[in-house]
């Protein structure tokens, strides 16, 4: 390695860094061997290596853990690869006591923890007895890229549940772990601004984590002074507490409706194979292998099919942060485009120009299965977006945050539709939506609303909705009394945050208020208070001072405490600022941290800050992982035993 | 907070007493009266699909009193259905609901 220090993160470099992490390990254990995996980490595996690279390192078979103990037992070397939590650990010895019980070749056991060893995780091991029998090890995989611009730590409904639900540490301090091992390598945060009071701990727990590096030796201090030319601006963390309201609220880009109706996980979706076939008749096994990836592990044949959707298809990547509203029009264009394209063919008269065009033609069928894959996709979004259910509560979501005063036709409405039966997810998120933005629902109508919802999903979600007010989604008006002074003022932010924007132009957004047709998320409206003052409009932009400063009024209407800290490069430090001062030019970076998932939304609208910045600075969003109004609600019906499934009524 | 639990997971297994008891537990418990009702009200829907599988030879248990209510007055037990109603306060509008959406299929079988 050069003496010159990244200043810019690079993505591809994180992936093959963890790549060659993990293959390590792999090797670490010599031979062949089965692979056991936690079926949380299959998809975060897949984005990092693919099952041939797996194959070349000797991985024979793949199992899921939750399959059950193994049958097959070809191999003596036995790799599992678990997420760290007690469950797991006690799955997995379970499987390796009968393992030891039952036969008698001799195994070889390993434990792979991600992301870090934990002394309560071996406890379990020891407690089982197995402890002797296995080999432990970690696998410290911070966020892993998703795109260019956004990376995550996938952590499952993105730490979410974990972190408010469950009260558990974990995310944050996987969280911590992930932002350190950045800072690490592309230099320290120069300022860390933030809100929320999750949001406060992580910001503690990074500036210590760092502290005891600097004490602890030599070597690690030395790695901190590439500090001293950071890649980084400043790292702003917003947690998700803060704004329950966006996520809750139905998606309106392009990538968030395909979120909505067919749910990504990992840049993957599941549609049902039916769009495919009508998508390219002809080629139905693996035509299109650049954009369709079926899964390493084919546990059954499914009526699904798996599509990978990122950044690398030009056609997604230039709809996916659309309002869904211009998508239509996108495709149109495109089409076109492709059709000359091919036109092009008759001018070629030449046989170097022939020779072009077929070059060419490659490029081109892809460009057309994707084109055509986009546009059923559409379509089966429209179908859905066409239905009277998903209007009537689009609208009284519309409704409720842009006006919120007059609740009560509206609580008809929502009445009415859970008396029709509309999936009780969608009447939790309009509920929810009410009770932060109108802060709660009154005593009287919310009994009334739960009789309802206990009548129709059944009596199994009296837990549902106690998990829902656990998460402070769901609430009486005035249960949360003044003592706690920091609850969200929907109405005094509306005016204030210019949450929302009447003229908003869908076509060539103005404003990230287009990503909801109307509604500025207000996550967002606070990453701008810290790096883009002057977008929010004279009000503000005449308030001045960096960071938080002049916003003090406006944020004590949004829950969360507010930090902002400075870390300074240590020592060095009059050389550090002849260094900035000369470096001046290059583009810094702002690390965006959503603590508690990010929505599609939210990456749509930020990339839109993005590339206003562009001039300036780049942004990188950093997330615990990607979530939707469903995942949230879903936390909480997830308490319930019978789980989702007795759910729907027709 | 656990106890709702282990009474929800006791409530899947078909373990009548053990609602009860749970609700007893709930009753008890500080300011989670109208859960409590809640609970009682399960505990009522699950004798009268008890007697009602007895009655009528099919399925009730599992499902939810909207549920109910439908199936009985698809099955033609119109009589049982609005006693339910009024039992479980259902609201008038839902209760048409259920009604609208059942007639077609009546009249088709």
């Amino acid at each position: 390695m050069s003496g010159l220090l990244p200043t810019t993160i690079n993505p591809k470099a994180l992936k093959s860094d963890a790549l060659a992490s993990f293959v390590t390990l792999l090797e670490s254990v010599r031979g062949k061997k089965s692979l056991i995996l936690d079926r949380t980490l299959s998809a975060p595996l897949s984005h990092i290596a693919r099952f041939s690279v797996l194959q070349e390192h000797g991985v024979d078979n793949i199992f899921w853990l939750d399959d059950g103990p193994q049958k097959d037992s070809s191999q003596r070397n036995i790799v599992y690869l678990i997420r760290g939590d007690i469950k797991n650990a006690q799955t997995a010895s379970a499987q390796i006591k009968k393992l030891l019980q039952t036969s008698d070749i001799e195994f070889d056991f390993n434990v792979i923890l991600y992301p870090r060893k934990m002394l309560s995780i071996e406890k379990v091991f020891e407690e089982e007895g197995v402890l002797g029998d296995v080999t432990i090890s970690e696998w410290d995989l911070g966020f892993i890229p998703l795109e260019e611009d956004l990376l995550s730590i996938e952590l499952p409904e993105a730490g979410y549940k974990d972190m408010y639900l469950y009260g558990l540490p974990t995310t944050i301090s996987f969280s911590a772990i992930a932002l350190n091992a950045l800072q690490k390598q592309y230099g320290i945060y120069p300022r860390i601004i933030g809100k929320g009071t999750q949001a406060k701990k992580l910001c503690e727990q990074l500036v210590r984590m760092r502290a005891e590096y600097q004490s602890s030796s030599d070597t690690a201090a030395s790695e901190w002074t590439k500090g001293e030319t950071s890649a980084f601006d400043q790292l702003v963390i917003i947690e998700r507490a803060t704004d329950m309201v966006t996520p809750l609220m139905t998606q309106l880009t392009y990538e968030g409706l395909i979120d909505e109706v067919f749910d990504i996980k990992n840049s993957q979706t599941e549609v049902p194979s039916t769009l495919f076939t009508a998508a390219n008749p002809k080629l139905p096994a693996n035509g299109a292998a650049s954009t369709i990836s079926t899964t390493p592990i084919a546990t059954e044949q499914r009526k699904t099919r798996k599509v990978v959707l990122d950044g690398s298809d030009p056609l997604y990547a230039s709809l996916r942060d659309l309002n869904f509203a211009v998508v239509g029009t996108t495709l149109n264009k495109f089409a076109r485009k492709l059709n000359e394209d091919y036109e092009e063919r008759h001018q070629a008269k030449t046989v170097s120009q022939i020779k072009d065009f077929v070059s060419k033609l490659g490029g081109l069928q892809a460009e057309h299965q994707s084109l055509k894959l986009h546009t059923n996709l559409a379509e089966e979004i429209m179908n859905r977006t066409q239905t009277e259910f998903f209007n009537r509560a689009l609208e009284v979501q519309q409704n409720l945050v842009a006006s919120g005063l007059d609740t009560s036709t509206l609580n008809l409405t929502i009445e009415e539709l859970i008396v029709r039966g509309i999936p009780l997810e969608a009447a939790l998120r309009l509920l929810a939506i009410e009770c932060l933005t109108s802060g709660g629902i009154k005593e009287r109508e919310l009994a009334n609303f739960k009789r309802l919802l206990y009548a129709q999903y059944g009596y199994e979600h009296i837990i549902t909705l106690n998990a829902l007010t656990k998460l402070d989604l769901i609430f009486q008006r005035g249960s949360k009394t003044s003592a706690n002074a920091t609850t969200l003022q929907f109405s005094n932010l509306r005016k204030n945050m210019r949450l929302i924007v009447d003229d908003v132009n869908e076509q060539t957004p103005d404003d990230v208020a287009y990503v909801y047709s109307g509604y500025a998320p207000l996550s967002i409206r606070l990453v701008q208070y810290v790096i883009q003052k002057r977008a929010l409009g004279t009000k503000i932009s005449t308030l001045g001072g960096s960071g938080w400063r002049g916003a003090e009024d406006i944020l004590r209407n949004v829950p969360g405490d507010v930090f902002d800290q400075t870390q300074k490069p240590d020592e060095k430090s009059i050389k550090t600022k002849v260094l900035q001062a000369a470096r001046k030019d290059v583009k810094r970076t702002v690390a965006v941290f959503f603590l508690g998932g990010i929505t599609f939304t939210e990456i749509a609208a930020l990339r839109f800050i993005a590339a206003q910045e562009s001039e300036r600075r780049r942004i990188l969003i950093l997330t615990t992982g990607i979530i939707d109004g469903k995942d949230v609600i879903k936390a909480a019906m997830d308490m319930t035993p019978s789980g989702v499934s007795t759910m729907s009524v027709e | 907070v656990i106890y709702r639990e282990s009474l929800l997971l006791d409530d899947i297994q078909d373990r009548e007493d053990k609602i009860k008891l749970g609700m007893k537990i709930f009753q008890d418990g500080k300011d989670a009266y109208p859960e409590a009702k809640a609970m009682e009200e399960h505990a009522k829907l699950y004798d009268l699909q008890v007697t009602y599988e007895k009655d009528y030879k099919q399925t009730f248990i599992g499902l939810t009193v909207a549920e109910t209510i439908k199936k009985l007055l698809k099955i033609g037990q119109s009589s049982k259905a609005s006693k339910m109603k009024s039992e479980f306060k259902v609201p008038d509008k839902m209760y048409v609901f259920l009604k609208d959406g059942t007639f077609p299929v009546a009249k088709k079988s």
